[in-house]
């Protein structure tokens, strides 16, 4: 089976993109209406999910009760790349999970199913599900982006924009970390240890990128870009000059490091051998 | 005796993935290198904060680390909510042992092996690297027993979560919201820094047995005063949770319907 290739349709590459984007509503359509199918575990999951996310973030206010700074940052301006860095997770966490699944359908054989039908492997293992219970932490996150631009004096309507840009634009980010991880599959098989390695960068992001030292700042910044997911485009509001031109550019690292994350993904997909029956 | 071969054999067990274990490694180094730059950002111009110096703090959290694979809550292996669904829990209860026990020691099992495979190394580098700093002997074995004892109470909060969903039948159980366990528990930063209605809240609350008076102890900010004292609390503690533990789950067997068959 080759990787990536498209079928031999007589179809432009512009008319393929227009096709999966259509197609990707009835998918978000099909996924939401199921997440409703039974409203009261649902909502409880993620009411606790709100507790939960919660629960982080008491931590960061606690610290803050006694001190008035971390490194050079304040309260507010700590809270808003933690919140950048919990909204950009929970929308991967949402839209992309089934990455995570790589794995059991390398094992089970069921990435055959995804290579005999007229559409992208990795789009439709991505569309195909939407997750149910991280909803609570999207919440906590809007929240708290919200409230720390109006503490910061900077809740503007560029503003926000920039920070819904930027959350999906780290969301891509850490998508492509995920798809690295789990792309191992294809050689490996088993890759629980490297998907849970992928979860542990975001913690990277969560706190201001310059307390690290330059060994580390340099790894998250070019090699597993988590800064550019709360940090950097935090200081498009918050920092100036060189820094800020930095965090205007998330945008263009998300979509390098996608296109990197998606490459490496069809390279291993062409090793894939199926199982037989 | 028999116990011990469940928590043997689930200690060979982990042995099993090497890929795994590689990952594992390298993302425990990583939350212990993250937790080294936060604090010394935190102390940039202070020397004390909450009455606790860097010193202090920083053993405490890499500590903490180091100890996080084997206090890790173990929900998911416990699988009591399955059980009832699928109807296995039969079988656990035909075997002439008593399931919160074989639980308690495959747990340990478990948590062994991920002490001895990812903290210990965790440990040893940090000490030859001269990041942490081992404490006296007497502080080290009292440590080793809080220990102990702390995962006693890790896993009855978790067994109590599984048993609680049994009643209730739905998934929704405390792992759901584990992260104000752990904030409770002193797992993210020790408890000085809380506000004073935290404070108190949290050493009225068992879940300190979990966390911080282990590593409270490694790190001397219990001072000898406090050692023993907060050990006897954890004992009580842990002796409870045990307790309550055996009482609910018998409570729970009584009301057992098992579907289908």
């Amino acid at each position: 089976m080759g990787g990536m290739r498209e079928p031999k349709l007589q179809e432009s590459r512009l008319s393929s993109i227009w096709r999966h984007a259509r197609l990707y509503y009835w998918y978000l359509r099909a996924n939401w209406l199921s997440l409703w199918a039974y409203p009261v575990p649902f909502i409880m999951m993620n009411v606790a999910g709100i507790v939960y996310a919660l629960g982080s973030v008491a931590a960061v206010w606690a610290l803050f009760s006694k001190i008035h700074a971390i490194g050079d940052w304040t309260l507010p301006e700590v809270m808003l790349i933690y919140g950048l860095s919990i909204f950009s997770r929970s929308l991967f966490h949402l839209f992309w999970i089934e990455l995570m699944n790589t794995s059991a359908m390398v094992k089970a054989g069921d990435i055959d199913r995804l290579l005999v039908r007229p559409l992208n492997p990795m789009y439709q293992l991505v569309a195909g599900y939407l997750d149910n219970d991280d909803w609570g932490e999207l919440l906590t996150a809007v929240a708290l982006v919200w409230t720390s631009l109006g503490m910061l004096g900077h809740r503007t309507v560029a503003n926000v924009f920039w920070c819904l840009l930027a959350s999906v634009s780290g969301s891509l980010i850490f998508a492509s970390i995920h798809a690295v991880c789990n792309g191992m599959a294809f050689f490996t098989v088993e890759t629980g240890g490297f998907s849970q390695l992928a979860w542990t960068t975001d913690e990277f992001s969560r706190y201001p990128a310059d307390i690290y030292g330059k060994g580390v700042r340099a790894l998250i910044t070019w090699v597993i870009p988590v800064a550019f997911a709360s940090f950097y485009p935090a200081q498009v509001i918050l920092g100036e000059g060189r820094l800020r031109l930095i965090g205007l550019l998330s945008p263009v690292a998300a979509i390098l490091s996608f296109a990197f994350a998606y490459w490496f993904w069809g390279k291993a997909m062409d090793k894939y051998q199926g199982v037989g029956n | 005796m028999k116990y011990l071969m469940y928590a043997r054999s689930e200690f060979i067990r982990g042995f099993r993935y090497r890929a795994n274990y590689w990952a594992t490694v390298i993302s425990a180094v990583a939350l212990a290198v993250i937790q080294w730059y936060l604090w010394h950002a935190a102390y940039t111009d202070k020397d004390l904060i909450a009455g606790l110096s860097l010193d202090q703090v920083l053993a405490y959290t890499l500590i903490g680390r180091v100890a996080a694979g084997f206090l890790t809550a173990p929900t998911a292996a416990l699988r009591i909510g399955s059980r009832v669904r699928t109807g296995a829990i039969v079988h656990d209860m035909v075997k002439p042992v008593d399931l919160h026990t074989q639980l308690l020691w495959q747990g340990l099992g478990r948590a062994g092996f991920s002490f001895v495979a990812t903290g210990l190394p965790l440990l040893l580098a940090m000490a030859a690297l001269g990041v942490l700093e081992i404490p006296s002997p007497g502080r080290l074995l009292l440590f080793l027993i809080s220990l102990l004892m702390a995962y006693v109470t890790v896993f009855s909060t978790s067994f109590l979560s599984g048993v609680f969903t049994f009643y209730t039948k739905t998934a929704v159980g405390v792992d759901y919201v584990y992260t104000v366990v752990s904030l409770l528990s002193g797992e993210f930063l020790p408890l000085e820094f809380f506000p004073a209605w935290l404070r108190t809240a949290a050493d009225y609350l068992p879940f300190k047995s979990m966390h911080y008076i282990p590593m409270a102890i490694w790190s001397g900010i219990a001072g000898p005063g406090e050692v023993v004292p907060s050990l006897i609390s954890q004992c009580l503690w842990t002796l409870g949770m045990v307790a309550v533990s055996k009482m609910a789950w018998s409570g729970a067997l009584k009301s057992l319907t098992v579907q289908g068959g």
